[in-house]
């Protein structure tokens, strides 16, 4: 157990490494020349003296690799630089946002999980009737219906026709309601569909037969001896729809004008402020990893079968 | 299978064209792949004889009848500038659909040749291929197209060539893991055995058997494709107004959602029924290839 979890631990610096080396390529890949950006935004204007200051400042003349060293040194104290329009440190700025992402993420999830789970082995237990045509009906919906249109319907809905929520604003769950639905619908298909074809797995192995032959209440070979195992591959889901959920935030937090780590890259991204750009995308990288690494390890925990392999 | 069928199949192995009858005759047998498969097969219809079958042509403003609703001159409505709705959104399938279509083929392409390339040869390639692999999954598919778009520039082609790159290690994962089992057949190891070359048992043997599991993921990649690129349109980075795409449509009807909502229903009914009807095609697909569950 404990050299897997070594191997795990030195995959995931690696990975991180080279996601390190993707975002630091970010700036030198932007087209036209980062310190004439920076020199047009200033009160000072570009001249040409002055854009030579910031490349200096920057230290845009370094070898490349020089400049990637001074990144990942800056990178792994915490500092990517400043924003090139406010001009407060980029790290301050995600951190900032990344509570209300956070919570959404956190919420969406809850919602999946638990639709998920209870319509898998619902349509499973029911399997090729009614209600698990219906239910796989209602998770092909979850795959097929983009979420920009399901926040905007919900929004229609339930703020403009009904007035029952708020449209934007932070009033406490009131505003997290919708987006998290929204966006915990999107997620919960998966879940279905996996829990559903685990349940489904599990019912046909010869340990729930025997369980049953030996005259096990219903109830006791269900919990026991289904939803237990068929517990377990939905933990990796939990990294996998992470990033799902990541993803799904820039789109939710547009569509409902929230605040939060989706809209703060957005922004950065329409307005050239690359920094905060790389800073972005390089933590929630880091985070996406990390999370992933926690479900891989708590799986050999869970499930005994790899710890030995 | 007849009797004669069952002569003739146990004198020779399956021939290719009988593997492909069979899957043909599954997939029919799957109500909701058929449904499916008319349903796109209509909605391209629709849009490639776009200037014939659109009341308007996508355009034309009309001022008289701004934000108007459904009816019948204009089934979908009309949006501020008074053009028609439906006209808009059956243009619209013209950059949407190929705009997922051409990602696609984009992520099926690299990743077949990185993911037949990382299984056939394992070692040291295999290693390298899968790490850069990696290293693109830990970003999330979103954010990583965002990063690419970042570099690119907004724009339809852009966010294909984002969306497209971004589903790279998903192919290549698939690929690498059909293609290690492959090479374990019988068959192959015949080939081998009777000195093909190299390159001929990847042409012949490995490459044709590894086509089905990236078929399937390449029709259900098709409907999250045209997702994530009708949400880069939406939030600004991908076709721009007044390209009529069902992203950017639905993103101009955002700001008209209180008075005019049929300008955001339509645009997303659209994408929904696209997706959905690519996504029964494909889980039927999956059923029809898949043996196990013959």
């Amino acid at each position: 157990m404990a050299r897997y979890v070594i191997q795990r631990l030195l995959g995931a610096v690696v990975v991180l490494l080279g996601v390190s080396v993707v975002v630091f390529s970010i700036l030198h890949l932007v087209p036209g020349d980062v310190a004439a950006l920076l020199a047009a935004r200033s009160f000072a204007g570009v001249s040409p003296e002055y854009t030579a200051r910031i490349r200096q400042e920057l230290g845009l003349n370094d070898p490349l690799w020089v400049q990637y060293g001074r990144f990942l040194r800056n990178a792994m104290v915490g500092d990517l630089g400043r924003s090139f329009y406010t001009q407060r440190l980029v790290t301050t700025s995600v951190v900032e946002q990344f509570p209300a992402t956070l919570r959404l993420a956190a919420a969406a999830m809850a919602i999946s999980v638990g639709l998920g789970l209870l319509l898998g082995v619902v349509s499973a237990l029911k399997h090729n009737t009614a209600i698990d045509n219906l239910t796989m009906v209602f998770s092909l919906g979850g795959l097929s219906i983009p979420i920009f249109w399901s926040g905007l319907m919900l929004i229609y809905l339930f703020s403009v026709r009904w007035n029952i929520f708020p449209i934007t604003g932070e009033h406490g769950w009131k505003t997290l309601a919708l987006p998290a639905v929204t966006l915990g619908y999107d997620a919960s298909a998966f879940v279905t569909r996996m829990v559903r074809s685990s349940v489904l797995e599990i019912l046909r192995q010869d340990h729930v037969l025997v369980a049953r032959a030996k005259g096990l209440l219903q109830r006791v070979v269900l919990l026991k001896h289904v939803l237990k195992p068929a517990m377990i591959p939905t933990v990796t889901l939990v990294g996998l729809l992470a990033g799902r959920l990541l993803g799904g935030a820039v789109v939710v937090e547009t569509v409902f004008s929230r605040q939060g780590v989706g809209r703060l890259a957005l922004e950065a991204i329409l307005y050239k402020d690359y920094f905060l750009v790389q800073g972005v995308v390089l933590l929630s990288a880091v985070v996406y990893v990390l999370l992933n690494l926690a479900v891989d390890i708590s799986y050999t925990w869970l499930d005994p079968r790899i710890r030995y392999e | 299978m007849s009797a004669r069928g069952r002569a003739a199949s146990s004198r020779r192995p399956a021939p290719a064209r009988g593997r492909v009858a069979i899957f043909f005759r599954l997939l029919r047998r799957n109500r909701a792949a058929v449904g499916g498969g008319i349903v796109i097969l209509a909605i391209i219809l629709l849009t490639l004889l776009a200037p014939v079958v659109a009341p308007y042509p996508y355009q034309r403003q009309d001022f008289s009848k701004y934000l108007a609703p459904p009816a019948r001159a204009h089934l979908f409505g009309t949006d501020e500038q008074g053009r028609d709705i439906l006209s808009r959104v059956i243009y619209g399938g013209r950059v949407s659909l190929p705009l997922g279509l051409i990602a696609v083929s984009i992520a099926a392409v690299f990743g077949f040749v990185f993911g037949a390339t990382a299984g056939y040869f394992g070692g040291w390639t295999d290693t390298a291929v899968m790490r850069g692999m990696d290293i693109m999954l830990a970003f999330p598919t979103i954010l990583l197209a965002l990063a690419i778009i970042t570099i690119l520039g907004p724009g339809v082609t852009n966010t294909m060539i984002a969306v497209g790159i971004s589903a790279i290690p998903v192919y290549t994962r698939v690929v690498r893991g059909t293609v290690l089992s492959v090479k374990q057949m019988e068959y192959v190891s015949a080939a081998q055995a009777v000195g093909a070359s190299r390159l001929r048992i990847i042409a012949r043997h490995i490459l044709p058997n590894s086509f089905a599991p990236v078929m399937v993921l390449a029709t259900t990649g098709t409907a999250t494709a045209i997702i994530t690129s009708a949400a880069l349109s939406f939030i600004g980075l991908g076709a721009q107004p007044p390209t009529p795409e069902w992203g950017s449509l639905l993103s101009s009807g955002r700001e008209y959602l209180r008075h005019a909502p049929w300008m955001s229903i339509f645009p997303g009914l659209a994408i929904m029924v696209a997706v959905m009807a690519i996504n029964l095609l494909g889980d039927g697909l999956r059923d029809a290839l898949d043996p196990r569950l013959r």
